[in-house]
């Protein structure tokens, strides 16, 4: 009798049998899970984000503190002259007052944005009774 | 107490803070989460890294499964999401070569019988033949084969539509039948194995 391509599929599964997890795997698993924080309400991706407009906002503040004015400089007065191409005074808006003037705009969006991630986190882990989506982790 | 009943006690137990509690999780299920990640990436190193990967990703959620669907389902699913992700970033190919690379003499050793070294050949074979379908088409065989799911079940792991799978396992079917068929000269027997 001619074999179905089930049949014969199936027969080869059966005789060869599933491949089994190389030995040490449940312990090796096991190993990373205990180096897993107890809080998870913060995932990798979002854990990296917030990193990142952490240093961004530190770094404006260094850049704000230690900047003097940018009139100060002859060459950036030339630079910013010859870029507008207005020969107007717009090396004026670079000075250290608007750039923290600015990076308090910063601080207020990323302090929203970091907020709104934990409230985000938050409402999903113990309020929301949603749909599962797994491996969107 | 069958499998999903224990599945949830012990989630249970993580859950309630019982870390090593998972352990039990990974033990029951690791060798048909390695097998499937195998079966699609094609290789041991990579397959062990991706059931790893995946474990920790259950580990992570735990807490979101809330049980509407069988544990091995939303299990099945995760694993095959971070294997397809892991294809793709590696760029993992599909075998190219044509012709079956081994012949059953090559499986005759001293030490093994016949019939065993007609086995060891057919394993190698088998997974030849499942290499040389694209990485979807891999995992359907695997889930419809050796984890023994239903299309509904395959379906809601992968997100392919029911007919879809259906045509999928069909080409599947066929242009592994064509490799096993061509390659398989000797008739084993059951009996003695």
């Amino acid at each position: 009798m001619k074999k179905s391509e089930n049949d014969i599929i199936k027969e080869f599964v059966d005789l060869t049998g599933p491949e089994e997890a190389p030995s040490g795997f449940t312990g090796n698993v096991m190993s990373r899970i205990k180096m897993e924080k107890e809080y998870t309400y913060v995932n990798p991706i979002k854990r990296k984000f917030v990193l990142v407009v952490a240093l961004i906002f530190t770094g404006l503040i260094i850049l704000a503190s230690t900047l003097p004015s940018a009139s100060e400089y002859s060459w950036m007065t030339i630079m910013m002259d010859k870029i507008s191409g207005f020969g107007t005074g717009m090396h004026e808006y670079f000075s250290s007052q608007k750039i923290l003037y600015l990076s308090s705009y910063v601080f207020y969006i990323s302090a929203g944005i970091i907020a709104f991630v934990l409230f985000d986190r938050f409402l999903s882990r113990f309020l929301i009774q949603g749909k599962e989506s797994p491996g969107r982790v | 107490m069958d499998t999903s009943n224990s599945d949830r006690y012990y989630i249970d137990l993580v859950l309630s803070g019982k870390k090593e509690a998972f352990a039990s999780i990974v033990e029951r299920h690791k060798d048909n989460v390695f097998n499937l990640a195998l079966k699609i990436c094609g290789n041991n190193e990579d397959a062990e890294e991706i059931a790893q990967d995946s474990f920790v990703k259950v580990f992570r959620s735990l807490r979101s499964f809330k049980g509407n669907s069988r544990f091995t389902t939303w299990l099945y699913r995760i694993v095959y999401n971070t294997s397809i992700t892991f294809v793709r970033k590696n760029k993992l190919g599909i075998l190219r070569i044509d012709d079956f690379p081994a012949d059953s003499a090559d499986f005759l050793r001293s030490n093994i019988s016949e019939d065993e070294a007609e086995i060891e050949y057919r394993r190698i074979l088998l997974a030849y033949a499942i290499q040389k379908l694209d990485h979807e088409d891999r995992a359907i065989i695997t889930m419809h084969y050796y984890q023994d799911l239903s299309h509904t079940e395959i379906c809601s792991i992968t997100g392919i539509s029911r007919s879809n799978i259906k045509v999928r396992l069909f080409r599947a079917r066929k242009k592994m039948k064509e490799i096993l068929e061509k390659n398989t000269v000797k008739e084993i027997n059951y009996e003695k194995v």
